[in-house]
């Protein structure tokens, strides 16, 4: 191959693998920017991720109309509130039905990125136990991540 | 008390023994044999030990402390450990000693060298632990004292031991500059955080204190400290004696200090976007720490980067080719991380929550900074590989070797964890994991696999245009056997391979880099296979051997 087409090839391979990389990073920062699709409040998986993002939003009074009228006597929004940690992904990886009861289990990942050359993430499982209480599915059952005294 | 006292005089009288008859058996006319340098470097550690137990002894008995009661035991190990390695070291230096000669002693001048290093750090350290105390941010510590009268001592006292010719003087002036360098940097860095921290953070401290006037003053101690070291040792020491000393570390700290200012510049854009995206609350003292750290850094790059010449030279090319180790690694893991983002966000299923914007910020951010090293020393790399002596340098070669091996190796393994998920949810007949598996892994494969292949076609076919010239880099032709005479060779060792070194006693004949460059092209001028090459203070000969 002669020098010059060589040259070209090697120009045009380099300015297809800029414009690939750059198209990768603005579809990943595009799509981790858009919001996740909802699901329906009236099923067990709508409540539980209403309920993920009453935690985001520090909305502890929308978490608390999510438990069953027994939790809400025992918890208290600022219990619930000295759960601290920044969900950054939270996958539903499990449902199960035991019965009236439905056991939702939840992957929720946090990333660390106080550098950021070296970034760095850890999973954590979240157990839902939810009922029906007046027509639609509540929490019956907290993750052990949440810490309410007369719950336990 | 007597019989335990002889015991451990004993003890170390053994111990010094056969080191004693091995320095005694030595012929004065012999060079630096590793028995010597064994045995200087075991003196080092008994003198080391020796000064160590003093400062105990100095720290009980000095009075303020009242330790003499009920410190028994202490003062029971210091006094052991003083005898046996004090005889260890006082009969080792004297039997040394003896075989004194007038001829230049290395393994000597690397004992003093180590012991003045250490001893000199003690002491920094111990003024530096007084003048926090003088300034109110610790409280006193004997010890502090004991360790500035024991280690001083043994650091004069070492000084006087010096005399010429020092031919590895340079060390004991490179652990000077490091040493004032590290203190000098880390008290610069601690006044900016303190200015940057007040502008930035908001609201007013009304009670308890918010720690910036601590750091101020231990800052400031660290820079009374730090200064005159870093004067003494590197301004007015190394930095005027060009040789491979000099070379070694401004090459050890440019590259220390690029790095250093590379990931605080990362931390920060990266701070100063989650403090926009967060509305400015919070996070000042990070901002503060990253830009302190940035300045700082990028000062000592651009004041230490000169001291490797001008033209591209064999150091010079060390420092790009890590730096552009550096930008291909990073811009690497950025774009699998971009990639695996955009992976689960395409293809992941059962999300309820995908708030993974910080990540792809701090992604989007070290690529930016990776491109930008990667176009600045990799890309200016590739268009000098039509240079002979750039294509088949050394630095080139080792980083095209390493990163090959690298990447295959993480590719390879990637590739691993592809196969087996793939398999895994063939066999089980379920895909529901998939994703989760694969969307880190395959662009691990990908970005490997292209690098990979990136890195072969410069090693098969670099860009000369032809076949790359074997043999030595001094030139298109190959060379024989060239002997060069000097004090110090600097750069022509990396150079020329194969080089043979005479050094000369009266230490005439350093040779920089610009004298290194034009000693090559005078090498590839002649006609004969071999030379010898003979430096002096106002140039060089070569001879031409047949």
């Amino acid at each position: 191959m002669p020098p010059t087409t060589a040259g070209s090839g090697r120009s045009l391979a380099l300015v297809v693998g800029v414009v690939l990389v750059l198209a990768v990073a603005v579809a990943a920062i595009v799509t981790s920017l858009r919001p996740s699709p909802q699901l329906d409040p009236a099923t067990p998986e709508g409540t539980v991720q209403a309920f993920f993002q009453a935690v985001e939003a520090d909305d502890w009074n929308g978490v608390l109309s999510l438990l069953s009228s027994q939790l809400r006597e025992d918890c208290e929004a600022s219990e619930l509130a000295q759960f601290r940690d920044d969900v950054d992904r939270a996958v539903i990886s499990d449902v199960d039905a035991a019965g009236s009861e439905t056991i939702v289990e939840v992957r929720v990942t946090r990333v660390v990125i106080d550098d950021p050359l070296n970034p760095y993430s850890y999973d954590d499982t979240f157990h839902f136990v939810l009922a029906q209480e007046d027509g639609r599915p509540v929490v019956v059952e907290l993750p052990w991540q949440f810490y309410c005294e007369g719950v336990r | 008390m007597r019989l335990v006292l002889l015991l451990l005089i004993l003890i170390g009288g053994v111990v010094a023994l056969p080191f004693i008859l091995l320095a005694r058996r030595r012929n004065t006319s012999q060079g630096t044999s590793p028995a010597e340098i064994v045995t200087y470097l075991i003196l080092a550690v008994a003198t080391l030990v020796t000064t160590n137990s003093i400062s105990a002894l100095l720290e009980i008995v000095m009075p303020g402390d009242g330790v003499l009661i009920g410190g028994a035991d202490d003062l029971a190990l210091s006094l052991s450990t003083l005898i046996v390695a004090g005889v260890v070291a006082v009969a080792l230096w004297i039997a040394m000693e003896r075989t004194t000669t007038d001829l230049a002693r290395p393994a000597r001048e690397l004992y003093l060298a180590v012991v003045n290093a250490v001893s000199m750090t003690v002491v920094a350290v111990g003024i530096i632990r007084l003048l926090t105390w003088a300034l109110g941010v610790t409280s006193f510590q004997l010890s502090a004292l004991a360790d500035i009268a024991a280690f001083g001592g043994a650091w004069f006292l070492h000084e006087r031991f010096r005399r010429p010719p020092e031919e590895l003087d340079e060390l004991r002036q490179l652990a000077g500059a490091l040493l004032g360098l590290a203190l000098a940097s880390a008290g610069t860095a601690g006044v900016l955080f303190a200015s940057f921290y007040t502008v930035l953070s908001s609201g007013q401290v009304i009670a308890g204190d918010d720690g910036l006037s601590e750091v101020l003053r231990t800052s400031l101690a660290l820079l009374v400290v730090g200064v005159p070291f870093f004067w003494w040792f590197w301004l007015r020491g190394l930095a005027d004696r060009p040789g491979s000393w000099r070379t070694g570390y401004a090459l050890l700290v440019s590259i220390t200090a690029w790095l250093s200012a590379f990931t605080a510049l990362a931390v920060l854009l990266n701070r100063i976007m989650q403090w926009a995206l967060d509305g400015g609350g919070g996070g000042s003292s990070s901002i503060s720490a990253s830009a302190a750290i940035t300045i700082v850094a990028g000062l000592i790059y651009w004041h230490h980067r000169p001291v490797l010449g001008r033209e591209r030279n064999q150091s010079i090319r060390i420092v790009e080719y890590v730096l552009s180790a550096i930008g291909l690694i990073a811009g690497s893991g950025a774009i699998v991380t971009l990639a695996s983002i955009l992976g689960d966000n395409l293809f992941g299923s059962g999300s309820i929550i995908a708030d993974e914007s910080r990540l792809a910020l701090g992604a989007l951010i070290v690529l930016i900074l990776s491109a930008v090293t990667v176009w600045r020393y990799w890309l200016k790399a590739l268009r000098l590989a039509s240079d002979p002596i750039e294509a088949n340098s050394a630095p080139r070669r080792a980083t095209i070797l390493i990163l090959r091996v690298g990447y295959f190796l993480v590719g390879a393994g990637s590739l691993i964890v592809v196969l087996y998920v793939l398999l895994r949810a063939a066999l089980d007949g379920s895909a529901s994991d998939l994703s989760e598996g694969l969307t880190v892994a395959v662009p691990l494969v990908v970005v490997s696999g292209l690098m990979v292949w990136h890195l072969a076609e410069l090693r098969t076919k670099p860009a000369t245009g032809g076949a790359a010239p074997s043999g030595p880099i001094a030139g298109p032709r190959k060379l024989g056997t060239v002997t060069v005479v000097a004090a110090d060779p600097g750069p022509l060792p990396m150079m020329i391979h194969g080089m043979r070194f005479l050094k000369r006693g009266d230490g005439v004949g350093v040779v920089d880099q610009s004298r290194a460059d034009e000693i090559v092209a005078a090498l590839a001028a002649i006609s004969t296979s071999a030379a010898m090459v003979t430096v002096d203070t106002d140039g060089f000969r070569v001879i031409p051997l047949s």
